[in-house]
């Protein structure tokens, strides 16, 4: 790996340049190659049950972190956070949920204006950060704040409303024995890579994350960028929380709040630098994985809510050593 | 470091952002009890809002005693939860005398603290990514050794400090300690040695190393006394409560931000306000306070939380926007750094 202070600059101008293996993918192969371990053990672990149904199960819920740590890794990417995607992923889910109410006709407009209506928060936050100069954590647990008290507001007093069944069957079909969710995520997958390692727009952040200065003297629209950021995390927030309505069958405000945390956790120990300018989303899915694997043995062995936050938590700060091991070795 | 006009302009800088508060809180009381009558300002109600704001207050200190050396503290809350467990377990359970209690509770407080600081001292990486997983990490820990129950303190002392008079009916003992801790803070920062490093360091940490400051020794320091304010707000939160659980804490990340960033410490390190975040846990408690009192129903409520923090952080910039006007661009932390100008 060249020195990081130079690679840093000249990798957001290697377009031209033949393709070559990404060093980065060593971290995520690693991630990937411990999650199917730990799928492997949870199989044996739950007697009775075989590798591909346990496979299905553990993509199908790692869905919802899948999509919303996508969003998470892009404003970690440009050295930012988001802390509203929990509040996001919550009030997507009770909009779909409230709006349907048990009516498939609904969805056809319920879901593109829930959808509508978390890129708006995302967009609030990008425009925060952006033009206000807010710094990116206090601008995203202002307007989650904010937003988790509109949505508290108007959704007290309603009874549950169930979501529309169209969405609930949606997360539940097969299509040729492949369970729909693990499709859309692959489909998701492929696309949020493309986006983010493959176009110029992708590029473009790299840039603007791994130094700030030289993408203003590129003449990169640095705003612009931003805002994009922000608002597709609020908008894959917005389809995370929709997901996980259909898969719950029913919503509560607070549903995504458990998501926040592991979107930052997947994000890091997929390999992402948490200052920025590094790390592939491919990183982040391996992370997301992994973590959705672990929560299905800590949920198979039956541990507690605390051994739970205790191994998330030790987790990211052992990725968080590793990782700055890593990076002293690189710059050797 | 002698008293140079620019300094002379933050001090009286700081002044302002007092005066405004003092300003804001007499609007905000007579706004209320205007609106919502004299039950506003009965004593029972200011009681009430003193009692919640001596608690923020020291919450905003412990988190702007990490704020002033460019740093954050995300975890006062999951620090709260393991004191707060850790004091119910010794007062109930144990039977502990209460000074014992007390003392460790503080000495908890630090050493948590502490490990996150010698862990981002260690990994250099950010204290916003560290104290982020650590709150995880506490706050589990906590849960976990309780079990989630409840301890029910039977304290006198402790009832007298939480729920107890001084001098009025209207204030609560609590406020003496929050003032003491602010006077303590004063004497830190303004005649100190220690507490000028920490504010050299959050000002510019290259120049703080390379006129000699100890920079990892300072800002062990300042996470220390996080902790031990955290272990501080742990006592008056427990004093008044008194049925304590691990849960305690989960709610203090925002009423800390609120109180230190509307207060007037700088996000970006180096300067501070005790005087101003005293106020601004009163401000930001007695708009909780009178939004009840006016029947605001409780559903919204959590909305201003939000808007007071965002709106305190935009004033806090167009203040230092105005007053250094040519601040130069340098490392800021991430989650913190604004797209640069």
């Amino acid at each position: 790996m060249a020195p990081r202070d130079t690679s840093t600059l000249a990798e957001p101008m290697a377009r031209g340049r033949a393709p070559r293996v990404n060093p980065e993918l060593l971290p995520a192969a690693v991630v990937l190659a411990c999650a199917v371990l730990l799928i492997v053990a949870s199989t044996l672990l739950n007697a009775g049950s075989s590798f591909v149904p346990q496979l299905d199960a553990v993509l199908v819920t790692s869905i919802f972190l899948v999509v919303a740590s996508f969003g998470q890794g892009l404003t970690i990417l440009l050295g930012g956070i988001d802390l509203s995607i929990g509040v996001v992923v919550g009030l997507a889910a009770i909009m779909v949920s409230t709006l349907t109410n048990g009516s498939n006709a609904a969805i056809l407009w319920v879901v593109p204006a829930t959808l509508g209506f978390a890129a708006f928060i995302g967009l609030v936050n990008g425009l925060g950060v952006a033009l206000a100069r807010v710094p990116p954590f206090i601008m995203t647990l202002a307007s989650g704040i904010s937003f988790y008290g509109v949505g508290l507001a108007f959704t007290t007093g309603l009874a549950q409303r169930p979501v529309a069944p169209g969405l609930v069957a949606l997360m539940n079909a097969r299509v040729a024995g492949v369970p729909i969710p693990v499709v859309i995520l692959l489909g998701f997958v492929i696309v949020a890579t493309i986006f983010q390692n493959g176009t110029s727009d992708g590029r473009k952040l790299y840039a603007l994350g791994s130094s700030p200065g030289a993408a203003r003297v590129l003449g990169l629209p640095i705003a612009a960028l931003t805002i994009l950021v922000y608002t597709l995390s609020g908008l894959c927030a917005g389809i995370s929380g929709i997901l996980l309505a259909g898969y719950s069958s029913a919503a509560t405000i607070d549903i995504g709040d458990p998501l926040l945390l592991p979107t930052i956790a997947a994000v890091v120990i997929g390999g992402a630098r948490v200052v920025g300018g590094r790390g592939i989303y491919l990183g982040t899915f391996a992370g997301a994985l992994f973590l959705s694997a672990l929560e299905t043995i800590i949920t198979v062995l039956n541990l507690s809510q605390g051994v739970r936050n205790i191994i998330e938590g030790a987790i990211i700060v052992f990725a968080l050593l590793l990782q700055s091991e890593r990076w002293r070795v690189a710059r050797g | 470091m002698g008293v140079s006009p620019a300094r002379l302009r933050e001090v009286l800088g700081s002044q302002t952002s007092a005066l405004g508060l003092v300003l804001l809180i007499a609007l905000t009381w007579t706004g209320f009890t205007s609106i919502g009558g004299s039950g506003f300002l009965g004593s029972f109600n200011l009681y009430s809002i003193v009692q919640l704001a001596a608690r923020d207050a020291v919450l905003g200190m412990a988190q702007a005693m990490l704020i002033v050396v460019a740093r954050m503290n995300l975890a006062v809350g999951g620090i709260g939860a393991v004191c707060t467990s850790l004091l119910g377990y010794l007062l109930v359970v144990a039977g502990a005398p209460l000074w014992v209690a007390v003392v460790l509770v503080g000495v908890v407080g630090v050493l948590a603290a502490l490990l996150m600081g010698f862990t981002e001292l260690t990994t250099g990486l950010s204290s916003f990514i560290v104290t982020l997983a650590f709150l995880s990490v506490y706050g589990g820990a906590a849960v976990l050794a309780t079990g989630g129950r409840q301890f029910q303190i039977t304290s006198p002392e402790l009832q007298a400090l939480g729920n107890g008079t001084l001098f009025s009916p209207a204030i609560c003992p609590l406020v003496a300690v929050a003032v003491a801790c602010g006077v303590l803070c004063w004497l830190l920062y303004f005649r100190n040695s220690l507490g000028w490093k920490m504010l050299a360091v959050g000002a510019n940490e290259r120049a703080a190393r390379a006129s000699g400051v100890h920079v990892g020794g300072v800002v062990l320091a300042a996470y220390a006394l996080s902790g031990l304010l955290c272990g501080v707000a742990t006592i008056m939160n427990a004093s008044y409560e008194l049925n304590v659980n691990a849960g305690f804490g989960a709610d203090w990340l925002l009423p800390s931000f609120i109180a230190a960033v509307l207060g007037g410490v700088a996000l970006t390190g180096g300067d501070i306000s005790v005087a101003g975040i005293l106020l601004a846990a009163l401000f930001y408690d007695s708009l909780q306070s009178g939004l009840t009192i006016i029947n605001v129903p409780s559903y919204w409520i959590e909305l201003p939380q939000g808007l007071v923090l965002l709106a305190a952080v935009l004033i806090d910039q167009a203040r230092r926007r105005r007053a250094r006007p040519l601040e130069r661009s340098r490392d800021t932390e991430p989650g913190t750094a604004a797209v640069p100008s």
